[in-house]
């Protein structure tokens, strides 16, 4: 699963074409499939941050890899480019970020970026990229994802040659419809770790086991000890242990276990 | 080697910055202001980054020598460490390392020049002699070829009198020791585990083997060699499995050129303990029998007793026992 934030509908419409998209029919600016979540938000960063979290709150969970893809301006580098971005700088409240790029590697070139108020037709600085999103929407998701699992993709629409105006706008689909086999690289290179952290996060369930009285702590460790029998590959967890109804008794008697079985390790 | 580095602004344009920047010329730079934005910021995940690391170069600020815990030395009055890099090319399933630092970014620090003038200047506090020990933070050789570290100190501590350098490491990078003459000041720690828990638990870390024969060119050429056991690792086998290293080394290294033997048992804070089984939950080492106690977590005190007990037996049935020394925490 990826949440996918674009700001506009111009933005969306290559993306929505390729992966076969559906509309919602409860909420007009959501796409999805059996493995993606689209939202178009808007421009801003207000309305960026706001549309991820609604996908977050959609879905529920930590840890979904985001993805935003859009245009952005940029004084001199080639229009219709494609790059990652690597440093986000907030015009306004000057806040810094980066997104992370262990997961990314450098195959897709990449750039500093500045986010803005107001759509700009003079670039200041020499070889950042300049959008309306970016830093609302990589705050906003770092609250519910690490920052390898989180990237930009930006497509250069306007440069000082020349700037952007709305006859552009029919333009914008071709451009982001150049990159579909980048976008799809940069989502499965996002995705591929998530086994991986479900893996370690997982907690062993505690089905199988007589008692429905644990406390919150008490569950905890039980899990934790089931866990560790099975890293000490010994086997079925023993019936003395499942079939124990009080839960004092039952971490006593599998700590207890544990340690014997421990004792017993080797390399 | 490096995807993407990442430089603080004031030292871009540093000789030793520069000189990284040309061996990788692919790499995405990324302009920062301070290491601390990278590598202490928030949502990172450790596991993601150990496989695919960044390096960050940086200016170490403040305090760069270190008193060391006093349980913590080889036999010198004074002990105190720094750390010129964070992080380390391994991964080791029992380092504090894991736990220790919120990132698994590389953070080298290039004004090594800083360090050497901390350096004297502690020497000098006390005509007494001092121990600096370089490997607390990183793996002292691993990074060598990048960062040239073993060759600029070592020039550096020739002319400090009083003092003396710990290389702690489980590298065989060894070059600028063969191309130097050996220097009584300077030690090579070696961190040593018996085979079977060095392939089921050292990542990436040249074998046992490779590590001998390392540390004989090392002997060879007149260099003092540490072994550092530390931390020694709970195993049914545990006895058998120390003897037969420590059979294998005495064996290996002449004598006179063992400088000091250390050994520590198994310990985690608390707190870092639990943020490394977070990562790695079935990993046999955590399957252990570990516990508790204070605000640590290691071996209940009848087995590390007994293990670190018969180690230290076994090494003083090989080696003077002046040559050993035990670092064990205050608080357990």
């Amino acid at each position: 699963m990826i949440h996918i934030v674009v700001a506009l509908a111009q933005e969306a419409k290559p993306l929505i074409k390729h992966w076969k998209l559906k509309r919602s029919a409860q909420f007009s600016n959501l796409y999805f499939c059996a493995d993606k979540l689209l939202v178009i938000s808007g421009m801003g960063t207000v309305k960026s941050a706001a549309a991820l979290g609604f996908l977050v709150g959609l879905t529920g969970q930590k840890d979904i890899p985001k993805l935003n893809v859009g245009i952005a301006g940029h004084p001199t580098r080639a229009l219709g480019s494609m790059w990652a971005v690597n440093k986000i700088v907030d015009d306004q409240t000057d806040k810094t970020f980066y997104p992370g790029f262990s997961l990314l590697g450098n195959k897709q070139a990449s750039l500093p970026i500045s986010t803005v108020v107001k759509p700009v037709r003079v670039f200041e600085s020499n070889d950042v990229l300049v959008d309306m999103e970016a830093s609302g929407f990589f705050e906003s998701a770092t609250m519910t994802c690490n920052v390898e699992q989180i990237a930009l993709l930006k497509v250069i629409s306007d440069n000082q040659a020349e700037p952007f105006d709305k006859s552009r706008i029919p333009l914008i689909p071709d451009m982001i419809g150049a990159h579909l086999s980048t976008v799809d690289e940069t989502i499965t290179k996002l995705t591929e770790p998530s086994w991986m952290l479900q893996n370690a996060a997982q907690a062993s369930d505690l089905q199988g086991f007589n008692s429905k009285d644990f406390s919150v702590t008490q569950a905890h460790e039980l899990r934790r000890l089931i866990q560790k029998w099975n890293g000490l590959e010994c086997g079925p967890i023993p019936q003395d242990i499942t079939d124990q109804a009080d839960p004092k008794t039952l971490l006593r008697l599998f700590r207890s276990k544990c340690l014997h079985e421990s004792k017993k390790m080797s390399f | 080697m490096f995807d993407t580095i990442y430089i603080e602004r004031q030292i871009s344009k540093h000789p030793r910055t520069l000189e990284v920047l040309a061996r990788f010329p692919n790499a995405t730079v990324v302009d920062i202001e301070r290491y601390g934005e990278i590598f202490n910021r928030r949502a990172q995940n450790f596991r993601l980054q150990k496989s695919n690391p960044g390096l960050i170069i940086a200016q170490k600020h403040g305090q760069r020598v270190l008193k060391t815990p006093a349980s913590y030395g080889v036999g010198d009055k004074r002990n105190y460490y720094f750390s010129h890099f964070l992080n380390c090319l391994y991964d080791c399933r029992y380092c504090f390392l894991q736990g220790m630092f919120p990132s698994a970014h590389y953070v080298w620090f290039v004004n090594y020049e800083d360090f050497m003038i901390d350096i004297a200047k502690t020497a000098a506090l006390e005509e007494s002699s001092a121990m600096f020990f370089s490997g607390y933070d990183c793996d002292s050789l691993a990074m060598d070829g990048i960062t040239n570290f073993s060759s600029i100190f070592l020039k550096a501590f020739k002319s400090i009198p009083n003092a003396s350098i710990e290389f702690r490491t489980k590298s065989v990078n060894i070059r600028s020791f063969m191309d130097t003459e050996p220097l009584s000041n300077a030690v090579i720690a070696f961190s040593l585990s018996p085979e079977s828990v060095g392939s089921a638990l050292e990542h990436k870390v040249p074998s046992l083997k490779a590590r001998i024969t390392a540390m004989q060119r090392l002997a060879d050429k007149g260099w003092q060699i540490g072994f550092r056991f530390d931390p020694i690792v709970y195993s049914s086998q545990v006895r058998f499995e120390y003897e037969k290293l420590f059979t294998l080394l005495k064996d290996a290294i002449p004598d006179e050129n063992v400088h000091s033997i250390s050994l520590g048992p198994l310990r985690f804070p608390k707190k870092m303990h639990d943020k490394i089984v977070k990562l790695y939950p079935k990993e046999k080492l955590f399957c252990g029998p570990l516990e508790k106690r204070s605000n640590m977590v290691s071996y209940p005190p009848d087995i590390e007793q007994s293990m670190v007990g018969h180690c230290a037996e076994a090494i003083q049935s090989r080696w003077p026992a002046s040559k050993l020394f035990q670092c064990t925490p205050e608080n357990l």
